[in-house]
């Protein structure tokens, strides 16, 4: 096993791109969430400090999609899930990347695939969700709040609630506002599949 | 005759009565003086030197030795890729006469095969004013000596020549002006000179074959010159010198070694002893020698391909060091690559500042695990456990 802790690596490849194996080794490291599988796994992961969720991202540099990493490079890294960019953020930004691709097999973490199953759907939005706007300093947009509360309404989905952690007083405005939201949406839950 | 293990990493014999290598894989050797040499009294001496010591190589690194016995590699050693010859001696007898230090050992080399096309063992005039009869190809020879000094000096010199069109030349120097690119560093027992890959027509990756050694030294006082250093039978040679040669020294033979990047494993058999601190992966730290470059302790340089396994790191695996598989990394390295093979312990690096870049491959296999506490960057990723 390697464990990267709390840390990050790149890979700068040559032609052969290795994104699936590596992808590989990260899923089976993840084992379901018990980060002991052979691979790659993150011994800071099972913590969750702060009551938060954390695993181990992945990025191709040529999705484009963290910024400064180049075509030819992979970053791997522990970060929040949810953190589709790999900025240790998660925010707007990584929403509109889960959006983009919902209920379709894409697979990659910077994709919106969060639990490495191939998959980008409830299961993803809701690991988001519970670590929405942790990372930041600041309090959610409403506009953020907006749009994941009216995604979640479009697609039927549950905002988590149990997941979502204490406010930290720097940012207490957005998580009251997002726990606030998530409980009109539980309120008005729509049930759709 | 008093020899010690030698690590040749080709078939390598040189002269039975000369040396005997009892195994001929990956080893050096160093030959001390023979005390009672077998072989004929040749006049002149051409076939009467008993100082065959050296004979080592492994150039593992590109950047040092061929010695074995040496505690330290010479600093320059990280400044200009090199190799380091050690030459070790009988004793302070072999090199000194009274108050004053006198050692010339050489080393005829064929770094290009066929280059010198020096095809007879007559003499060939050099610009160092000595005949030299190197047969049998060589484009080089080095010559390592401690004129005069006060013990312990450090004021001898090397001078190397290469033989093209019919002549020897001398490599960056002129006449007998010392060659200054490296350090001689003689010791009561022996000496030791560097000489830059670049001089030699090598760089890393390359091949060189290592043919006749012999001592010699300038006028008047050659260590073989004295007879008082001489030991039983043997007739010392005094005036112009004939190196003896491997090709016709009985029972002797060429060896070729490769200058290739180093492999360095992590060994951390011991815990802080000498030159070994237990724990630390710095670069260049001459006072770190926490690997082993397959024939004895060594320090890290960046390029070198490291190995982290559990070979004498292990305490079920001959080691002693409880902390072995701890190891801390304040600094950035660039290793050529990382193979990390454990099964017994589990593995950390970690440290302030600390960062693993521009590996070409990690490797990691074995059941045991590696915790990084530092960044890394690589070129490819291999993980079978």
């Amino acid at each position: 096993m390697l464990d990267i802790n709390n840390n990050h690596l790149i890979i700068t490849y040559g032609a052969s791109d290795p994104i699936t194996t590596i992808a590989g080794y990260i899923a089976s490291g993840h084992n379901t969430g018990n980060w002991n599988g052979p691979g790659i796994i993150s011994s800071a992961a099972l913590t969750n400090p702060s009551g938060l969720l954390y695993g181990i991202g992945y990025a191709d540099g040529n999705d484009h999609v963290v910024t400064g990493l180049t075509s030819g490079q992979i970053e791997v890294a522990y970060t929040l899930l949810g953190d589709a960019n790999l900025d240790g953020l998660v925010n707007g930004s990584d929403f509109n990347i889960l959006a983009a691709n919902f209920n379709q097999s894409i697979t990659g973490w910077d994709q919106g695939d969060f639990n490495y199953d191939g998959l980008v759907n409830a299961s993803d939005f809701n690991e988001l969700a519970a670590n929405f706007n942790q990372g930041v300093s600041g309090a959610a947009s409403a506009g953020d709040i907006a749009a994941l509360d009216a995604f979640a309404a479009a697609n039927g989905l549950s905002l988590p609630t149990s997941s979502v952690p204490e406010p930290a007083s720097t940012f207490l405005f957005g998580v009251l506002a997002l726990g606030g939201l998530l409980q009109v949406r539980r309120s008005r839950r729509l049930g759709r599949a | 005759m008093t020899k010690s293990r030698l690590a040749l990493s080709s078939a390598a014999i040189f002269g039975a009565g000369l040396c005997w290598l009892p195994n001929l894989s990956a080893q050096v050797a160093i030959y001390n003086a023979d005390p009672t040499p077998n072989r004929p009294n040749g006049s002149g001496g051409q076939y009467g030197n008993p100082y065959d010591q050296l004979v080592s190589v492994a150039i593992t690194t590109g950047y040092e030795d061929i010695q074995a016995n040496s505690t330290a590699v010479p600093a320059n050693a990280v400044t200009a890729p090199a190799i380091f010859i050690e030459i070790n001696v009988n004793s302070t007898s072999d090199i000194t006469s009274g108050s004053q230090w006198y050692c010339d050992y050489d080393l005829a080399m064929e770094t290009i095969p066929g280059a010198g096309l020096v095809t007879t063992p007559s003499n060939v005039s050099n610009a160092y004013a000595k005949a030299v009869g190197i047969s049998t190809g060589e484009n080089y020879f080095i010559n390592g000596f401690n004129d005069k000094g006060t013990a312990p000096s450090t004021t001898g010199g090397n001078q190397v020549y290469n033989y093209s069109s019919g002549a020897w030349s001398q490599v960056a120097g002129v006449g007998q002006s010392n060659y200054v690119a490296t350090t001689t560093t003689i010791t009561t027992t022996s000496i030791t000179y560097g000489i830059p890959l670049a001089d030699l027509g090598l760089s890393v990756g390359n091949s060189f074959t290592f043919d006749a050694y012999s001592t010699y030294g300038g006028l008047p006082y050659d260590a073989l010159d004295n007879t008082a250093f001489a030991p039983t039978g043997y007739n010392p040679y005094s005036g112009a010198s004939t190196y003896y040669d491997s090709a016709t020294e009985p029972g002797s033979t060429l060896a070729t070694y490769t200058v290739a990047t180093p492999t360095l494993s992590w060994n951390n058999s011991f815990a802080a002893a000498g030159y070994n601190d237990g724990v630390t992966w710095d670069t260049n730290d001459t006072a770190k020698y926490n690997w082993n470059n397959g024939f004895y302790a060594d320090y890290y340089v960046d390029g070198s391909n490291v190995v982290f396994n559990d070979v004498n790191n292990a305490t079920s695996n001959g080691g002693t060091n409880s902390s072995a598989y701890n190891v801390t990394l304040n600094t950035t390295v660039n290793p050529g690559s990382v193979t990390v093979n454990n099964s017994l312990g589990n593995y950390t690096i970690s440290g302030a500042g600390g960062k693993i870049a521009d590996a070409g491959a990690f490797v990691k296999s074995g059941t045991g695990t590696l915790t990084l506490g530092t960044a890394l960057s690589v070129g490819s990723m291999s993980i079978t456990a």
